[in-house]
């Protein structure tokens, strides 16, 4: 198995091989971030694909100041955004209304991940992306709203939203395993 | 939600997609591969384009640069070649800088502002010949290691100036290339000449500044000493041609420093005597002439170059430098000469000279300041004929006086002083090497390259084959235009049919009646058949013509016309028969039947009331006709001539009343002549319709060569026929 370096060292020249390793090491987390970002598995796809171009693009400028699938990961969030800023646009971020929030714990452990993402994709445009860089990125929501252009207060407001939503999402789904018992994925 | 619970929300999403990894579709790969490879491509062509972008500079600097120095080499051949073509001096009054520069490259400089001359040799030492107040200053720069040799003179046009010059000589010696360098700090000048001269390679004429005059010459003839009139200066100093004397001279005519300087140690070796001869003359009448030579400065100078001659020239050498100027010839005796020959060792001979030759550093200074031009033997020659001279610096003031040189032998300095001159001389030994020293100045032949002659550009070419293919183009272009142009114009009229008709008037010429013999009865009844021939009628005629074209202009026509004659004239007389029972209107043919002499005629003349008779003939003709197309356009005008054959048909005699007609067909007992000639003259006007169709209108003449009668009946008619056709043309091709 090649080493990060060597894949690095066989991309920055161009070789096909070392590209096409280091596509198939990368391609399915990386894939799980565009579905995090998009609406439907093709267009997470699409930005699969452009993101990696870029990879393979940049990589001769990639200083290996972190890790390699850091840097990988950052460059699909970019991308998506690219994407979806269209989109942002067509309809820009507006603050809303915080629903009410239930009063008890909503725990997501044992829920499989596509389900999560089917949750996050259920999600409206901006609420989807400000919950993915704020609770799964990292991004502060003053980080957010300079890379989105926004206020932040629109970012917190979204990201509200979007917890607000999950959460009623996932005590549904919690109340239809207790009721009908089945067990949690 | 506190921030806890918040926390641990968005830790928990974060957690679960820790490891998550979602199997993309193989096409991705397919996708971006083809990405990749359209990347790559396009970054090819953009290296690709760079490339090119490089390459077109470079090619374009190359041209660029290859035209530079085309265009300097050109312009600096035909500048040698000028000067090469000028005597061996060339001066510059303009900027009375002269520099020129022999193939052991010397330098000359004269300055307009300067009148100093000054003379410096920077080997071991230097020599300075200053006159004042001619006060020109020759700078002989010399630089052993390369033979070259520079003069630098400024030579000053205005004495009065000059005076306030301040000469001062500066040698820069370096460890083996001596830089003399003569400033003029009063004129704030600067002969860049002498400073060129000591970095310059040998063979190599350096170019001189802007003011300077650069000229390169290869002496030939050795025995012709060089001058210079005016106050140019020559300093030549030459290393090609045996018994070669290169004499600088300024002419003047007044006072004249001779100065000859030899290489004892070049010379010596080679057995040869060299001469260096400088004489200089002052231009004003009390000019005083302060020379100041250091022999170890003047020596290495010849010395590179005599090593140089040396080499070359077995004979001997003589280098004259003759620097006159000034009006007094009364001081040219009082020149200062010095002359040094080793092989006769001559020692000095200068008759009133000042000069001191190659052994001495003379200083000249003028209204008796003292300059000093001390330079100290610190040069060594490089030649293995080291030149151990050394000499003191003389400071000499001189006015309108040129102490005598006395002849101090070899290696003595003498100077010749007058007034409050100083002279100093002392004696400096010079190691003679026998040893010839190889050429430290190679031969340069200076060739003149012509360019080569141009290729052919591949891109005009290219444009030559493209105008060619664009003319054959044009030329099927040319051939539909050609056609059309046809159209317009007679051109692709080659056959042709006509049809058409005549209408006109005739009159019968040269008409009249002659008795024969066998025409009593028309002789007889003369005047009744005058009646007729001098009758004038109407022709008309219709009929169908050939054409063709046998040159541009040239057309040929024929075809048949059937022709009418048609005329009316009175008459009181018929002919009756033998009974008087008939009578029928007269005519030529019935007059010729009523001979009354005749028994066998039963016909005669009877008086009748007058009447009128209508004669109609009939003719065919075959006219053939020659035209010449004045116009061959659309509208054609045409000149045609020619001859038409005329058959007769028939001729009748209408009358009115009681009178009968009578009719006489072609026949033995016709009058009529049964083939007759016209000639024929018209023009032809038409118009062409389409291609293929003109419309003609036709004047014309017709006229008879010989009388329509037979010769029998004495009748003479002939007719002129004018008439009007218009015909109808049908081009076959």
């Amino acid at each position: 198995m090649l080493s990060e370096n060597e894949l690095i060292e066989g991309c920055r020249k161009g070789n096909r091989a070392f590209q096409k390793a280091l596509y198939d090491r990368y391609c399915r987390k990386m894939l799980v971030v565009c579905l995090r970002y998009s609406k439907s598995t093709a267009e997470a796809e699409d930005i699969l694909q452009e993101a990696f171009v870029k990879v393979f693009q940049g990589i001769r400028d990639f200083r290996q100041e972190s890790k390699l699938e850091t840097w990988i990961t950052r460059i699909m969030v970019n991308t998506a955004l690219n994407a979806q800023r269209k989109k942002l646009y067509l309809y820009p971020m507006v603050d809303v209304q915080e629903l009410d929030l239930p009063e008890d714990e909503v725990s997501i452990s044992g829920i499989h991940f596509t389900q999560l993402i089917e949750m996050i994709q259920a999600l409206p445009q901006g609420c989807q992306i400000v919950f993915n860089l704020f609770a799964i990125e990292g991004y502060s929501h003053k980080e957010i709203a300079e890379q989105l252009g926004i206020s932040e207060g629109t970012s917190k407001s979204q990201f509200a939203r979007a917890k607000s939503l999950l959460q009623q999402r996932l005590a549904k789904e919690s109340t239809y395993y207790e009721r009908y018992g089945e067990a949690k994925i | 939600m506190n921030d806890m619970e918040r926390r641990k929300f968005e830790d928990t999403f974060k957690d679960a997609f820790n490891g998550a990894e979602v199997e993309p579709s193989d096409n991705v790969w397919t996708n971006l591969e083809l990405d990749l490879e359209k990347d790559d491509s396009t970054k090819m062509k953009r290296r690709l384009l760079f490339y090119q972008l490089v390459a077109a500079a470079s090619i374009s600097f190359a041209l660029m640069m290859a035209g530079v120095g085309y265009y300097v080499l050109s312009s600096r051949a035909d500048e040698l070649a000028a000067l090469a073509t000028t005597p061996n001096t060339t001066t510059n009054t303009s900027s009375s800088n002269t520099t020129i520069l022999s193939p052991a490259i010397e330098t000359a400089n004269s300055n307009t502002t300067g009148t100093n001359i000054a003379q410096g040799n920077n080997e071991s030492g230097s020599a300075f010949l200053n006159q004042t107040p001619a006060n020109e200053r020759m700078d002989h720069n010399d630089t052993a290691n390369n033979g070259v040799v520079s003069a630098a003179h400024n030579s000053g046009t205005t004495a009065a100036s000059s005076l306030d010059n301040m000469l001062a000589a500066r040698t820069e010696h370096s460890s083996s290339v001596n830089a003399s360098v003569a400033d003029n700090t009063a004129s704030s000048q600067t002969n860049t000449a002498s400073g060129v001269s000591a970095p310059r390679k040998p063979g190599v004429t350096a170019a001189p500044t802007s003011a300077n005059v650069l000229a390169m010459h290869e002496e030939t003839s050795t025995s012709a000493p060089r001058s210079v009139s005016g106050s140019a200066v020559s300093g030549t100093l030459s290393s090609q041609s045996a018994s070669r004397s290169a004499n600088s001279n300024i002419a003047g005519g007044g006072r004249s420093i001779a100065m000859q300087s030899e290489m004892p140690s070049a010379l010596s070796a080679s057995g040869q005597s060299r001469r260096v001869d400088g004489q200089t003359s002052g231009q004003m009448s009390n000019a005083t002439t302060n020379t100041s030579t250091k022999a170890n400065s003047v020596q290495p100078q010849i010395n590179a170059s005599s090593i140089a001659l040396a080499q070359q020239e077995p004979a001997k050498r003589e280098v004259n430098t003759q620097i006159g100027a000034g009006t007094d010839k009364s001081k040219a005796k009082s020149a200062i000469e010095t002359r040094r020959d080793n092989t006769t060792e001559s020692g000095y001979t200068n008759p009133a000279g000042t000069t001191n030759v190659g052994t001495a550093h003379i200083a000249a200074n003028e209204r008796g300041q003292q300059t000093e031009a001390h330079q100290p033997a610190q040069g060594v020659n490089n030649t293995p004929a080291s030149v151990i001279q050394r000499g003191n610096a003389v400071a000499m003031h001189q006015r309108n006086a040129v102490a005598p040189i006395v002849p101090g032998g070899r290696n003595t300095m003498l100077v010749g002083a007058s007034g409050n001159t100083a002279a100093t001389a002392q004696e400096s030994s010079i190691a003679l090497n026998n040893q010839r020293l190889p050429a430290l100045v190679p031969q340069r032949e200076v060739k003149l390259v012509l360019p080569k002659e141009p290729e052919p550009d591949p891109v005009a070419q290219m444009f030559a084959r493209l105008a060619r293919r664009e003319q054959e183009l044009r030329g099927d272009d040319g051939k539909k235009k050609k056609d059309k142009k046809e159209d317009d114009t007679t051109e692709g009229e080659k056959l042709w049919t006509s049809a058409g008709f005549a209408a006109g008037s005739f009159t019968n010429k040269n008409s009249g009646v002659t008795a024969t013999g066998s025409n009593m009865g028309i002789a007889s009844n003369s005047g009744v058949a005058a009646q007729q021939l001098n009758a004038s009628g109407a022709s008309y005629s219709v009929g169908v013509g050939l054409g063709k074209r046998v040159t541009e202009r040239w057309v040929v026509q024929g075809g048949v016309n059937y022709q009418t004659q048609l005329y009316n004239y009175s008459a009181d007389r018929a002919v009756g028969d033998f009974q008087n029972q008939t009578l029928q209107a007269v005519s030529i043919n019935t007059l010729e039947r009523a001979d009354a002499f005749d028994a066998r005629s039963q016909a005669r003349v009877v008086s009748t009331a007058p009447y009128t008779i209508n004669n109609d003939s009939r003719f065919v003709s075959v006219p053939v006709q020659a035209g010449y197309l004045l116009v061959k356009k659309r509208t054609g005008v045409q000149l045609n001539a020619g001859v038409s054959t005329d058959l007769f048909l028939q001729n009748t005699n209408g009358a009115s009343g009681d009178i009968s007609n009578t009719t006489e067909r072609l026949g033995d007992n016709s009058t009529y002549r049964s083939i007759n000639f016209s000639g024929l003259m018209g023009t032809e006007v038409s118009y062409k319709f389409g291609q293929r169709y003109r419309l003609a209108l036709t004047p014309g003449m017709r006229y008879a060569f010989s009388s329509i009668f037979k010769s029998s009946t004495g009748v003479q008619a002939m007719p002129l026929t004018f008439d009007v056709g218009l015909r109808f043309r049908y081009i076959f091709h």
